[in-house]
């Protein structure tokens, strides 16, 4: 972050966010058991309280980041006067099975748009393929040529394919620094989905130059060309929203930064030197390789002493998303695994305090959905453990004493927990169009609507991602391996079926968990509906949200204005698509440089 | 076609287009398990008892 990368930043904001979270989780759980004590305190209300306590802890812990972010605005780092880079960078694609024809029109693309900067020779490409399928590799090597010959790439662009796929994607990555690095001041890791604008690859290197103690520079990627009505909610929430938390992350981050896996420049030596990770002892999914391998390689860099930072300040850093909830889940699936994974490492020696915490952030909020259904399960359980009323508690006193009426603390605390939940967001909504950032979105009457609307689609689908997420946490927990599934990238619509196929699982537990609390405590009814609804009609939420967004609704930046290198890339694509040379030209692909905050 | 060594040294049979340049860097492993007596209070409390950092 930027603006606030100071220790001592970093220090008051995390007290600040920790005491808030404390304060709000405590005075829940006193709500929650004063409530419990209305009609004598059994077993139950503990339980239930000490799962509202973490519950609250961890919606407030997300509520303050919001908040934090808010209190400041993306700032670029003072730096000296541009004079050319004196650097070499490669810029890493690893691909897995992938489209070869759409992933090189990406490379194509940033190509073009580095040579707009004029500094293309400082930088390499080097596609590092770990695809399975000859076919598909064949097909990478013939596309390669094709690529090189019509870019002029000669000696800047590389392909290479391991046959032995060791250690997933960093075990790619560190393959070819141990073969290239030494080639290399920086690398420029990214995905085969990411896309760049030269000139942000150019600002990059230069801010590596001008830090030397600078290991890791992540920009804040934005999700784009989402189709699908779940993928375009997910778009306008990671334009919209994201980038307020994420501000408010890197304020308690300071130089300990985060590390997504892509769209980051690293600086070779501090890389090889302190990121070689090793094989965890025992098998997967405990064991065996580092599946969510980018976090801990931010953590190994701070532990070296090299700054990993966050400039949120960058534009023109593009990644794409997942179409549909069930693609997500997959996604979320390997996500899990790799940050419960992370457990074994809270104790590792030498790592930073804040590294240590952001491990059990990453574990908590896989976790936290079993919060509440610990406390759902208890609730509907609670009436079995009440004692009876006891109306006559004073001995030899002759008149009942009825329990007093705590209803109102309940509700005070469900207000409270829906005011973290939404009130952050409706934060940023004033904040962007106070600001002005709204018109980016259609105008502030669209980005409030949106806005709403989202919370509406969030609303839906949280139960159904929630049960996706418990599953995939148990899954784990009973020694699973999730693997190393092939992305799904492009059109992702799913039928009812294939819906239906996917979470008939959530439906039979919506139904019988319903049947249960009906028959258990139908007081509680009504409010576990906006839960098992969503559940119960869980294949028509996937599908329907699968579907091609044909509304305004959702509106985001780059969809009103695409970017130079999407515009390139689309140009190149279709061109390759219809058996044309792609159109680069220097007329043809006038680029021009992207605002940097 | 070329044979480069793999991460744990055996060999890994490498199709490649274009020459990578040859300049390689050793990549020691790190140490990521926890020291026999490193307990979560040390991990988290480190100043309290100079231990961790």
């Amino acid at each position: 972050m930027t603006a606030s990368s100071g220790t001592g930043g970093a220090g008051l904001s995390r007290t600040i966010a920790l005491s808030l979270s404390v304060l709000a989780a405590a005075g829940a759980f006193m709500l929650f058991l004063q409530f419990g004590m209305a009609d004598g305190l059994d077993s139950m209300d503990v339980v239930r309280s000490a799962f509202i306590l973490l519950s609250t802890f961890w919606l407030a812990w997300g509520a303050t980041q919001a908040l934090l972010g808010l209190t400041t605005r993306a700032r670029p780092p003072v730096l000296p006067p541009f004079n050319g880079l004196g650097s070499r960078t490669a810029i890493l694609v690893p691909v897995y099975n992938e489209d070869p024809v759409t992933t090189y029109s990406r490379i194509a693309a940033m190509d073009a748009s580095l040579k707009e900067t004029g500094l293309q020779d400082h930088f390499h490409f080097a596609i590092l393929s770990d695809t399975r399928k000859d076919d598909i590799a064949a097909e990478e090597r013939i596309w390669f040529e094709r690529m090189v010959q019509e870019c002029g790439a000669e000696g800047r662009m590389f392909y290479r394919r391991r046959t032995n796929n060791k250690g997933r994607k960093a075990g790619n990555i560190e393959d070819f620094f141990q073969r290239s690095g030494g080639a290399y001041d920086f690398a420029l890791i990214l995905d085969a989905d990411s896309l760049m604008e030269g000139s942000t690859i150019v600002e990059m290197a230069r801010r590596m130059e001008a830090e030397p103690r600078l290991g890791l520079l992540q920009s804040l990627p934005k999700v784009t060309r989402a189709r699908a009505r779940f993928g375009r909610a997910m778009q306008f929430s990671a334009s919209f929203h994201s980038p307020v938390f994420a501000r408010g992350l890197g304020m308690m981050q300071g130089e300990t930064g985060p590390f997504w896996g892509h769209n980051a420049m690293v600086r070779v030596r501090a890389f090889v030197e302190s990121c070689g990770l090793p094989e965890l002892s025992g098998s997967p999914p405990f064991g065996g390789h580092i599946m969510s391998h980018d976090y801990v390689e931010a953590a190994l860099l701070a532990r070296a002493g090299w700054i990993v930072r966050l400039d949120d300040d960058l534009e023109g850093s593009y990644e794409e998303g997942p179409e549909n909830i069930v693609d997500h889940a997959k996604r979320d699936r390997r996500w899990c695994q790799g940050n419960l994974q992370h457990s074994r490492l809270l104790t590792a020696p030498g790592l930073l305090m804040w590294s240590r915490f952001v491990f059990l952030q990453g574990i908590l909020s896989y976790i936290s959905p079993l919060f509440w259904l610990g406390f759902l399960i208890a609730s509907i359980l609670a009436p079995w453990f009440t004692p009876p009323v006891n109306y006559f508690p004073v001995p030899y006193w002759p008149f009942p004493v009825f329990p007093s009426n705590e209803a109102w603390k309940a509700i005070g605390l469900a207000v409270g927990i829906f005011g973290l939940l939404f009130l952050p967001k409706l934060l940023v909504v004033a904040d962007a169009v106070a600001s002005g950032r709204a018109r980016g979105f259609g105008g502030a009457a669209l980005a409030i609507q949106s806005s709403l609307t989202e919370l509406v689609f969030s609303s839906v689908t949280a139960p159904i991602l929630m049960m996706f997420q418990t599953r995939s946490v148990f899954q784990v927990l009973l020694g699973r391996d999730g693997g190393w599934p092939t992305n799904n990238r492009g059109d992702g619509t799913l039928s009812i079926g294939e819906a239906w196929g996917a979470t008939h699982w959530i439906v039979t537990t919506g139904v019988v968990g319903l049947g249960t609390c009906y028959l258990l405590a139908p007081g509680l009814v009504p409010w576990l509906l906006p839960i098992v609804i969503p559940m119960i009609l869980a294949p028509f939420v996937v599908s329907w949200t699968s579907k091609r967004s044909r509304t305004a609704l959702f509106t985001a930046p780059l969809e009103l204005s695409p970017a130079p290198v999407m515009n390139l890339q689309d140009r190149i694509l279709a061109a390759w698509q219809g058996g044309e040379a792609a159109p680069l030209a220097a007329s043809e692909h006038k680029v021009e440089a992207p605002a940097h905050a | 076609m070329t044979t480069a060594q793999s991460n744990d040294g055996s060999d890994n049979q490498q199709a490649e287009k274009g020459a990578l340049p040859d300049a390689p860097m050793a990549m020691p492993r790190q140490v990521l398990e926890a020291p026999r007596g490193m307990s979560m209070f040390r991990a988290f409390l480190p100043r309290a008892t100079r231990a961790g950092n």
